[in-house]
């Protein structure tokens, strides 16, 4: 319940809102009755008008954010083909498409928050997102160098608990931080859903960052109850119940499943082992490739591509030895080239690329060609060649490669498949396969050529044309038709 | 020039009310002119998120290619899933992009002006709309300005749902209005042409709940003039010319929805299936909060959106037209006249109950009731409806007033 202190406030408010309008409402009367509705009107519209710009005025900062600590592409680049999934567009790596990651929302987001609501920034230490998190730890600059390293992220959060009233601001900071990135994005891949809150004190606790009922570990109160905040981690590292907020409009899951008759929440575990048997580094690498290929946020991707992910998500338990996970980290392109040649293939049905990889990765071939009209294994060899190409031309919906090859074999394209696109070799259209679950490959010559694929969505493209030419029909049919007849004032009377 | 406050609007369009517009669009360019002209602020939350999009389109639309494809997300996906989202491809933003062949802009900042300037011509629609409805052509400019400096533009600043869902909605009802005082050709264009733009709307569901409700309502007091459209050869005629154009106008969108079985969901992390995640199901979505009405009239409770403070809690749709205009609105529900006020009364309780899930309430019948909600999620995106609304009584309250003066007048 709100305390008293809401209830004066709320009684000084509607006292002096009540003696305004009141005073309105009778200079308002008095200037009408004096014969001046003029003055009454504009006195009206005066208040009116200083009324709606006072409420922008106090609403623009919490509907804005201040730009200087928010680094991202501002300006267009030219068209430039990736060398691998891990490189960076030609954006700025803290902002890419689509709020891709979510991250980088926060990062834009939270540096000003943080300004603003917590002014417990230790000097010297800054929130950081994943990407420049990864390079600290890297450079081993990370303030929890050594306890993430070696530790998993169960017994590094109760770690935290115990010591973390011993450590100096930076640690605490950093600590915080790297448990933020790591549980608290709940879309970051499976969510960690954190939906719940133990008692009055932590919700006071973390009530400023609370959004829909997703905890975030940033609060806008000191730090001395953090305690709290680990604690509850805890709670949620060993699955206890902990009470429902109140009013919150959000869904709640036990163990994964749906359990709307029940009063507590629960929380999906991401993976149990990778809490236990893999140290914070590796968990923070398996999501941080996560997020590069999977955790964008956009509102839909292929769901072949979708497909993948799954297995993906399921055998990445520890990337450093799974061979499913390499396999599909390099058949997408993470950390290798987009175009690749090989003559290893298979022809198979749809969804064997997928079994095989369930199966544990070990696939004794390079491209997964599925069946389909026009699908044959012309060539297949066993041998690597010498493969070389350039990129001609590139642009969104383009893409023109010459390529060297001294076999004949596929020209493997770590880009998703999709119906429109249309490939040709020296302007000879060639069929596309679908390969690898996902992506597309070509049949290609040995020798020297240029490989041209275009993506071309016919029924789009022609519904969009058809769009336009009907609104710019539509508008200047509107436009002349409100000048025809008389001079453009008389528009509105009704024709 | 004198200016004549008890100036009628049947008495015809008078320049002076184009200066108000502008002079309306100039006072909005200074509120917005932290983020536009100088710089110093950006949007927010949502509206910063859709930037990504608008990046890829605006820097392929300046190369000159119009990009239907995105290596980027996804290792690849059609790109053009997505426009609808952030109505980018809307004339206004291509127009601007060549706009911006001329000024060179950064990106960000043709976007800021995109979202700016989308705003000011949904609500002018609003302006025109009042002027159908109203009596005195002081009381269109107040309820054009209260639109436009309400609630509705801010929170378009942090959640362009609201803006993208309300979209061409002003301009369609005028259209509408229009088209019930005379059935003609050019009135049966326009509404036409802003109904199908409203199809490409980001959750078109909304607005057609908002149509479906009004023409329900006319049922009651206009009875005659709804089903006699269909009595008329004549009228059905433009009937069907207008739902070609609809029709012509939302192709693109039917193109992109006859592939959503190419496309699995990733929204909230693929836990919700598309029909999962509609509003009668239950999972996920964000509705309104009854404490969202009581921001009518304490406007401090507006910065505590989206925050669960116990027993409150307070929507993403911020509700505020300013203390005065509520006074003037409360007015004209009580005392005003106006043949449509039953029509806007039923839409306002109807927007309530459904903006507090009520739906949930109404079992198997909601989804012959509201057809156009079977996917909608957010019921909270029905905010702008709800202002829209309250700015027609803002309007009536102005009649109401300035009937008053010009009596004490005479």
């Amino acid at each position: 319940m709100p305390n008293e202190d809401v209830y004066f406030y709320v009684f000084i408010y509607a006292s002096c809102l009540s003696i305004l309008l009141a005073a309105l409402f009778m200079i308002i009367r008095y200037l009408i009755k004096r014969g001046r509705p003029f003055a009454a009107c504009i006195t009206l519209i005066g208040v009116i008008f200083a009324d709606l710009i006072f409420y922008s005025y106090l609403a623009l900062p919490n509907e804005t954010l201040p730009r200087k600590n928010v680094k991202f592409a501002e300006w267009g680049h030219e068209f430039s083909f990736p060398k691998s999934r891990s490189h960076t567009p030609p954006l700025d790596k803290r902002f890419r498409y689509f709020v891709a990651p979510i991250k980088n929302i926060f990062i834009a987001f939270d540096i000003v928050s943080l300004d603003k609501y917590c002014p417990i920034l230790w000097k010297g230490y800054r929130y950081m997102d994943v990407g420049s998190m990864l390079e600290s730890i890297k450079s081993s600059s990370f303030p929890l160098q050594k306890e993430i390293m070696s530790m998993n992220m169960t017994d590094f959060i109760s770690m935290g608990r115990n010591r973390y009233n011993q450590w100096n601001g930076y640690k605490k900071e950093a600590y915080l931080n790297f448990l933020e990135l790591t549980l608290e994005d709940m879309q970051f891949e499976r969510p960690f859903y954190i939906m719940f809150i133990d008692g009055q004190k932590y919700l006071d606790l973390i009530m400023g960052g609370v959004n829909n009922g997703y905890l975030s570990l940033r609060a806008n109160r000191p730090w001395a109850e953090k305690d709290e905040t680990v604690a509850t981690f805890m709670k949620l590292i060993q699955m206890e119940d902990l009470k429902m907020l109140p009013d919150t409009a959000s869904t709640f899951l036990i163990d994964g499943k749906p359990n709307p008759d029940s009063p507590v929440f629960g929380v999906i575990k991401y993976h149990d082992t990778l809490y236990k048997q893999t140290s914070c580094f590796n968990f923070f690498l398996i999501l941080w490739v996560k997020y590069k290929l999977h955790a964008v946020h956009t509102f839909v991707c292929l769901k072949d591509y979708e497909e993948i992910m799954n297995v993906y998500e399921r055998f990445s338990n520890n990337m450093f030895s799974d061979p499913a996970s390499k396999r599909i980290e390099d058949d997408l392109g993470v950390n290798s080239a987009l175009i690749k040649f090989s003559s290893r293939v298979r022809l198979g049905d749809k969804g064997g690329y997928v079994a095989d990889l369930t199966k544990g990765g070990a696939m004794n071939y390079d491209i997964y060609i599925e069946k389909g009209p026009g699908a044959t294994l012309d060539y297949i060899g066993t041998s690597p060649s010498n493969f070389s190409y350039e990129v001609k031309n590139y642009n969104p919906n383009k893409l023109e490669i010459k390529y060297k090859a001294d076999v004949p074999g596929y020209l493997y394209y770590a880009d998703c498949y999709d119906k429109y696109w249309h490939a040709s070799i020296d302007k000879k259209d060639m069929l596309i396969y679908r390969a690898n679950g996902a992506f597309k490959a070509v049949k290609v010559p040995a020798g020297q050529h240029q490989v041209e694929f275009i993506y071309d969505p016919v029924f789009f493209r022609i519904a969009l044309w058809l769009y336009y030419l009907t609104t710019i029909g539509c508008v200047v049919f509107l436009t002349v038709g409100a000048i025809h007849e008389l001079p453009l004032l008389k528009v509105f009377k009704t024709r | 020039m004198r200016f004549n406050i008890f100036y009628r609007n049947e008495e015809g369009f008078k320049r002076r009310e184009i200066i108000f517009l502008l002079l309306a669009f100039f006072v909005f360019i200074l509120e917005t002119g932290k983020i536009c002209l100088f710089n110093k602020l950006m949007f927010c939350y949502d509206t910063i998120g859709y930037y990504g999009v608008m990046h890829h389109f605006y820097n392929s639309m300046m190369h000159g290619v119009f990009p239907y494809w995105d290596i980027y997300d996804y290792c690849g996906q059609p790109f053009y899933y997505n426009l609808g989202i952030a109505r980018v491809m809307e004339l206004p933003s291509v127009i601007l992009i060549f706009i911006n062949r001329i000024f060179n802009w950064s990106l960000l900042n043709l976007y800021n002006w995109d979202v700016a300037i989308k705003i000011f011509l949904y609500s002018a629609g609003v302006y025109f709309f009042q002027r159908e409805m109203n009596k005195f052509t002081l009381s269109n400019c107040v309820g054009f300005f209260v639109f436009l400096f309400s609630s509705f533009t801010l929170t378009s600043f942090r959640q362009p749902g609201f803006l993208t869902s309300f979209a061409w909605t002003g301009w369609a009802a005028f259209f509408l209005i229009r088209l019930r005082k005379e059935f003609n050709l050019y009135n049966m264009v326009g509404a036409a042409l802003f109904m199908g733009l409203l199809v490409t709307s980001y959750q078109v569901g909304y607005s057609f709940t908002f149509f479906e409700i009004f023409i329900a309502t006319l049922l009651i007091n206009d009875r005659k003039w709804l089903l006699g459209i269909f009595k008329d050869k004549k009228k059905v005629i433009l009937l069907v010319i207008g739902l070609c154009i609809i029709l012509l106008l939302s192709l693109q969108a039917a193109a992109v929805f006859m592939e959503k079985d190419r496309s699995a969901p990733v929204m909230r992390q693929g836990l919700f299936n598309y029909r999962d995640a509609g509003y009668d199901r239950g999972k996920g979505g964000a509705p309104a909060s009854k404490w969202d009405y009581l921001e009518l009239i304490f406007s401090p409770l507006v910065n505590m959106k989206g925050m669960p403070v116990p027993p409150l809690y307070i929507s993403e749709a911020v509700l505020y037209i300013g203390i005065v205009p509520f006074v003037l609105a409360l007015l004209a529900l009580v005392f005003s006249r106006d043949k449509f006020k039953i029509n806007f009364i039923l839409m306002l309780l109807t927007l309530i109950f459904l903006s507090l899930n009520g739906r949930t309430l109404l079992g198997y019948v909601d989804a012959a009731l509201f057809p156009f909600l079977r996917y909608a999620r957010n019921m909270e995106t029905f905010q702008p409806f709800f202002i829209f609304s309250l700015t027609y009584f803002v309007g009536q309250g102005m009649d109401l007033f300035l009937g008053w003066c010009k009596r004490y007048k005479t």
